[in-house]
């Protein structure tokens, strides 16, 4: 086609070249941004961190007429005043970064609450494209929304689309073109009635005269707005200049003042908003005929029972462990093959020197395999957990515990990083980003490693397989069920001690049951089961270099490879050292030094305690969870339980720690690190002496 | 007679007007964001004299526009039953 044809090239947005360009990604939770930004980018992403908080940030590139846009992908915000983490970092990025466009998606079947944002955005001079997402799920509503009738009440370029399946997209490019190349404003879509109106002209107008470069930022209107709001942030940013403290001032008399005639002065804005939605909404929305009773209700009335919620809760959770591990299973088999023998026996073929062979099969061939075989599993647990995140099965979940975690002094929300954990608890220690109050996210972060993770599961199964016989499913289960009630009461104590402050709880949009998209699903999928390749490719790489080298040399120099063939030759190594030094701290529990330094290397990573476990005793992964290997030699049960239970509680693996410290820094990480320890350390004593008291 | 209750002692399926928001300001202030603000129309769907799921009359498909407060917080909120 010829170029010069097409009107979206004007000049200005080729002007825009060179510059740099961002458009930001924005919306209310759950209305399909990300889907959006991975069609907008192809997928390609790349992650950052927020400035100030280290809160992940997700960038991606797209081309449009020969200018590059940086797409930013912001967490939902419901409107302009931020109550999460998620929620500051969003309207930090639109307010204080101004980005070029703002895409402000909107869910067709709900929107009411997307054009409370939208309208939020346009007050603050934002120039935006709005999304009609969704407009499939809208229909089965039998509703339907007049996307040029909206263009036309907000002056402001809109499209509709259905994100998942890919439609709308060229829409929505050429509106973001659009934009670029003329930007449109509507600052004063709502009327707040003649008394604030008349306050927010004077207010305005006196900032314009005193603060030319601030309103020359923001909308003068939006300034006085925000601080007849009681916004912090503005009210900061107009004190820290010349005059500031007057005009603020002059805010807090006007405020007084019209408290008298009109009330509240927030809630009467707020309410003015709302006021003004229900009118665009009754101009732009059609109702085709009356819903009265959904599939979504009937199967409410089931799942969120308040008898049979809890147990059919249970037997999802349950379905959701054996799809991992039953569907994954042939994939672990063939993964386990192509490490353990495949590769494993192809570099010993090689004419290596001793060392460096040894370094590659017996180190981080044997190492990285015995980690990567989870992947899987991992993988396929993630994959059930975002189909039911996007059903909507999830959100029921958090309500279904609110009422039991409220005792602890936990939001029901905190289940979710909990849950997530069960799979691998990096990715759990960031689900619980989304709990509004500082203090109960805090606490959910820290507690969210005693979730057993998958990583964890090996070694309660070649223990168990090795000592407990037909019981073994119940001491592993017994495991998982330790690890819930030991979070819940750590939460607790947390609450009491660390993180005081009032439960205030949760409120969350509660989106009507959905049917899952394969895009959406694959791309959570993904982005969870991410963060355990980066951790097998990184971490626990460098982990089994180190185990290696432990291994091989010892305070009487370079022992060879040989020592990893000859346990006695390996007693002389490091590895042997540390495991005889840790024997002597854990004596009461009664575990040899070969277990004591697989614990040594399991705070690398859990995964690795098998591994190292099956070094030290000289034997295959196989013989050590047979009922006459080593273990069962090395162990009693009440020995055995009490050192599983150890593994289970005791420090989070190098990348949880890694992810304590981006959410919460240092100090934090560093206390999870020492709790876990003490936890652990309690736990397998208790097991020990009552165990021993029993037996009796 | 008017009944004025915190929210969750409201039962399944009624209709309640929000009186007022017992809570700082910066919480009453999200809660009006969201739509609960006195004189609001609710219908509350499911407690569990816990947590609390809301829908609001007045949205133009109130069956996805629903709300799940939790117990905290609903407490805060007074509601006269309809």
């Amino acid at each position: 086609m010829d170029c010069s044809a097409c009107s979206l090239c004007s000049p200005r947005i080729e002007s825009l070249a060179g510059r740099r360009v961002v458009v930001a990604i924005a919306g209310t939770p759950n209305v399909g941004k990300s889907v959006i930004f991975n069609l907008l980018t192809g997928g390609r992403a790349w992650i950052g961190n927020w400035p100030g908080v280290t809160v992940e940030k997700k960038v991606g590139r797209l081309r449009l007429d020969d200018v590059e846009l940086e797409v930013v992908d912001l967490p939902g915000i419901y409107g302009l005043t931020a109550f999460s983490v998620d929620e500051l970092i969003a309207r930090n990025f639109i307010v204080e970064e101004r980005p070029d466009v703002v895409v402000c998606i909107v869910n067709a079947a709900n929107m009411e609450r997307g054009l409370y944002l939208a309208i939020s955005l346009l007050e603050l001079g934002v120039n935006m494209v709005i999304d009609v997402n969704m407009v499939d799920v809208a229909k089965n509503h039998r509703i339907e929304v007049n996307c040029k009738k909206l263009e036309e009440l907000l002056r402001t370029p809109v499209v509709a689309s259905i994100a998942v399946r890919g439609e709308g997209v060229d829409d929505l490019k050429k509106a973001i073109a659009q934009a670029l190349s003329e930007k449109r404003r509507f600052i004063d879509i709502v009327d707040y009635g003649p008394e604030v109106e008349q306050a927010i002209k004077k207010l305005s107008s006196e900032l314009e005269a005193q603060m030319p470069d601030l309103c020359q930022a923001y909308p003068s209107r939006w300034l006085a707005l925000k601080m007849l709001e009681g916004d912090r942030d503005v009210i900061e940013k107009v004190k820290r200049l010349n005059g500031g403290s007057e005009i603020v001032k002059a805010a807090e008399e006007l405020k007084s003042e019209l408290a008298k005639s009109i009330g509240d002065v927030e809630l009467h804005i707020t309410k003015c908003k709302h006021l003004k939605v229900s009118e665009l909404v009754q101009q732009v929305v059609k109702r085709i005929a009356q819903v009265k009773v959904t599939l979504s209700d009937l199967l409410d009335i089931v799942l969120t029972h308040r008898i049979m919620g809890i147990p059919i809760a249970l037997s999802i959770i349950y379905l959701l462990f054996r799809f991992a591990f039953e569907v994954s299973a042939p994939i672990v088999d063939a993964l386990d093959v192509f490490f353990g023998s495949y590769l494993h026996d192809l570099v010993a073929s090689l004419s290596l020197p001793n060392w460096l062979s040894s370094l590659l099969a017996d180190g981080i061939i044997a190492g990285v395999g015995a980690v990567m075989v989870f992947l899987p599993v991992i993988a396929f647990f993630f994959l059930g957990f975002a189909i039911l995140e996007d059903v909507g099965y999830m959100a029921r979940i958090s309500f279904l515990v609110d009422r039991v975690f409220s005792r602890f002094k936990l939001p029901g929300k905190a289940i979710i990083p909990l849950i997530v954990g069960f799979g691998c608890n990096v990715p759990g220690v960031m689900a619980a980003r989304p709990i509004e109050d500082e203090n109960e996210r805090k606490t959910a972060a820290l507690i969210a490693p005693l979730a057993s993770c998958s990583a964890r599961l090996p070694v309660y199964l070649v223990i168990g397989g090795a000592l407990f016989g037909a019981y073994a499913g119940s001491a592993v289960l017994f495991m998982y069920v330790l690890g819930l009630v030991l979070a819940l009461l750590m939460g607790l104590m947390f609450r009491a001690l660390l993180f005081k402050g009032p439960s205030i709880g949760f409120i969350v949009e509660l989106p009507p049951y959905l049917k899952p998209e394969a895009k959406s699903i694959i791309i959570k999928t993904w982005e969870r089961t991410k963060r355990f390749l980066i951790k097998a490719g990184t971490v626990i790489l460098l982990a089994m270099i180190i185990v290696w080298v432990l291994s091989v040399t010892g305070p009487s120099g370079y022992l060879g490879p040989q020592a990893l063939e000859d346990p006695m030759l390996l007693e002389e190594s490091w590895v042997g050292v540390i495991g005889h030094g840790l024997s002597h701290v854990f004596a009461p529990m009664g575990w040899d030094w070969r277990s004591c330094s697989a614990l040594f290397f399991g705070f690398i990573a859990k995964e690795v305690v098998v591994g190292a476990m099956a070094m030290l005793y000289g034997v295959s992964e196989e013989a050590l969870s047979s009922p006459q290997g080593p273990l069962a030699m090395a162990f009693t049960p009440i020995t055995a339980l009490a050192y599983m239970a150890f593994v289970l509680i005791y420090v989070p693996c190098l990348a949880t720690l890694a992810v304590i410290r981006s959410e919460l820094g240092w100090r934090y990480a560093l206390m999870a690190m020492a709790y876990e320890v003490c936890l652990a350390y309690v736990v397998a004593l208790a097991i020990t002496g009552l165990g021993a008291f029993i037996v009796r | 007679m008017k009944r004025v209750v915190p929210l969750p002692l409201a039962s399944d399926g009624a209709l309640v007007r929000v009186i007022g928001v017992d809570c700082g300001a910066g919480l009453a202030f999200r809660l009006a964001e969201l739509g609960i603000y006195p004189g609001a129309i609710l219908r509350v769907i499911a407690s569990r004299r816990g947590p609390v799921i809301i829908e609001f009359l007045s949205s133009s498909n109130p069956h996805s526009n629903r709300l799940m407060i939790g117990f905290g917080i609903a407490m805060k909120i007074l509601v006269e039953v309809m």
